[in-house]
């Protein structure tokens, strides 16, 4: 009550002032300008009055509701905003499947569109990737299984492809809508002020990454390669600069792989199998290709080219090299090669394709396919100066093989 | 009482709701500028010549497919072997991103922290 008291006659005092220096043009001793003096008076005083209830309502905690209120509507707007997303998805899905000739696609997407996988057990680490493995394969193949029961037999690899990784997306945009609704209707209810300001701090990298993907539906029904191609691009850029000594062929699932003559070296390249949009099993292939004890014993190198996630400042279409296996994968397939590679002491180079989020799930830009220009460079290099002729080498081309088929 | 509102008063709401209607206008053209600066461009390639050939992207294209156009140089079969999207950058927004000398781009990446 004291505070309230001084911050009235604060108020009052600043008014004073400013009437006895002239501040206001119409103040109440100008004849002329009776009315708007009048007028002016009441402003102020309103205001002082305005002022003085909020400082009220911010002793009462009332304030601090409607902050909670404000934070509310913004991020009810923006969720509308995914929520419109997530319809434009499901309705182009539903599309594709209709014009693929599917026999209940409202069933298909029903069905994948909630779809989820949980994670092995952490607590207990022993064969934790075998176990991630079978959980993200079984995810995988069943998901293909779904979409494949309804489509008709005849219908091309690659438009089946197209379609689970559409319903993919569709998946994905369904649970950042959902958990983002989850998180404001929990705070909300539970008048958790901090959990609805997180969100709100947080929803405009959300509303990217859900605009990234309603984006890279577009490219994905279409089949236009996306960013992530870059990897299988630069493979098939390699192989048609290369002199072939066979045709490639589909090694493991998914994953083709090809021989060829590059400076008097074997250099076998391994992508994941295009034109539909799929991974492949890049890390199974390797393994696979190195029971061949003739590759096995005379591979000097692996060379994996892959698109990465650059920093803030840097310039999409940079490339950068490294050791280590370049991919991005939850686990399974990268600790293969790693594996191998540290059993036959085999040196692993890593060359990266740099892009944003955005940048690696919506169709190929221009920067991006000068990029992988550079990076077959920079792999030609790396063989050059790190093999003798007569080694083998192993290129892989990580990523999503959309758009993009074999040599 | 008929109060007259002071000339202030109104010229500061009539310059403020100027100042609003335009860029709001400024906000919709520039979204609509966004929309429509992309092109998917299929670039084909003369798989005995090495001549290139750029056209819009149709359906059906892929890296790496045979197509049934033949090369205007030398008739031979062609191969797609780039598809990119090209965006069509506007000559302010060029003068305002582009890294080269002269350009806002150029001195805004000189003062940027490395």
């Amino acid at each position: 009550m004291k505070q309230l008291v001084s911050s009235m006659t604060i108020h009052n005092n600043i008014y004073n002032v400013l009437l006895i220096h002239g501040f206001f043009p119409f103040s109440s001793n100008t004849s002329t300008t009776e009315t708007g003096s009048s007028l002016a008076t009441w402003i102020i005083a309103l205001s002082i009055l305005a002022s003085t209830i909020m400082s009220m309502l911010a002793f009462l905690g009332i304030s601090q509701g409607m902050q909670l209120r404000i934070w509310k509507n913004q991020v009810e707007s923006k969720l509308r905003i995914i929520e419109g997303y997530v319809r434009e998805a499901e309705s182009s899905a539903l599309e594709l499947l209709k014009s693929s000739g599917a026999r209940n696609p409202q069933d298909v997407v029903a069905r994948v569109k909630d779809f989820f996988m949980i994670g092995p057990v952490t607590i207990e680490p022993i064969d934790i990737i075998r176990r991630l493995e079978s959980i993200i394969r079984t995810g995988e193949v069943h998901i293909e299984r779904i979409v494949k029961d309804s489509l008709p037999s005849s219908i091309s690899e690659h438009i089946l492809k197209n379609t689970v990784t559409l319903l993919s997306l569709l998946n994905a945009l369904n649970t950042i809508y959902k958990y983002l609704r989850h998180l404001l209707l929990l705070g909300v209810k539970s008048k958790n002020a901090m959990l609805v300001a997180q969100v709100w701090m947080m929803m405009p990298l959300y509303l990217r990454i859900a605009k990234a993907y309603r984006e890279a539906v577009n490219a994905v029904s279409k089949g236009i390669p996306i960013g992530d191609s870059a990897g299988p691009l630069a493979a098939y850029k390699i192989a048609m600069e290369s002199k072939p000594l066979s045709k490639m062929k589909e090694i493991v699932k998914d994953t083709v792989y090809g021989e060829y003559n590059y400076e008097d070296r074997r250099l076998i390249v391994v992508k994941a199998k295009g034109p539909g949009s799929t991974v492949g099993r890049p890390g199974e292939a390797v393994e696979k290709l190195l029971e061949d004890t003739t590759i096995a014993s005379s591979l000097a190198a692996i060379i994996t080219i892959d698109a990465a996630l650059k920093f803030e400042g840097e310039e999409t279409g940079t490339i950068a090299e490294g050791i280590g296996v370049a991919m991005g994968d939850p686990g399974p397939e990268k600790i293969r090669i790693e594996r191998l590679a540290s059993k036959l002491r085999v040196p692993l180079y890593a060359i990266v394709v740099k892009m944003s989020m955005e940048e690696a799930i919506n169709a190929i830009t221009q920067n991006i396919v000068e990029g992988v220009t550079k990076a077959v460079e920079k792999a030609k290099r790396i063989i050059k100066e790190s093999t003798r002729p007569g080694d083998t080498i192993i290129l892989v081309g990580v990523g999503n093989s959309i758009g993009v088929g074999q040599a | 009482m008929q109060a007259e509102i002071p000339l202030i008063i109104l010229l500061t709401l009539s310059l403020y709701s100027l100042v609003m209607v335009i860029l709001t206008a400024v906000g919709i053209r520039s979204q609509r500028r966004v929309r429509g600066r992309e092109r998917i461009i299929t670039q084909v390639v003369c798989e005995n010549c090495g001549y290139k050939v750029t056209r819009s992207f149709t359906p059906g294209d892929y890296v790496g497919a045979k197509t049934r156009e033949k090369c205007p140089r030398c008739g031979s079969p062609m191969r797609i072997s780039l598809i990119f999207v090209e965006k069509d950058a506007s000559i302010s927004r060029y003068l305002f991103t582009s890294r080269e000398p002269g350009n806002a781009g150029y001195y805004k990446s000189l003062i940027r922290l490395k």
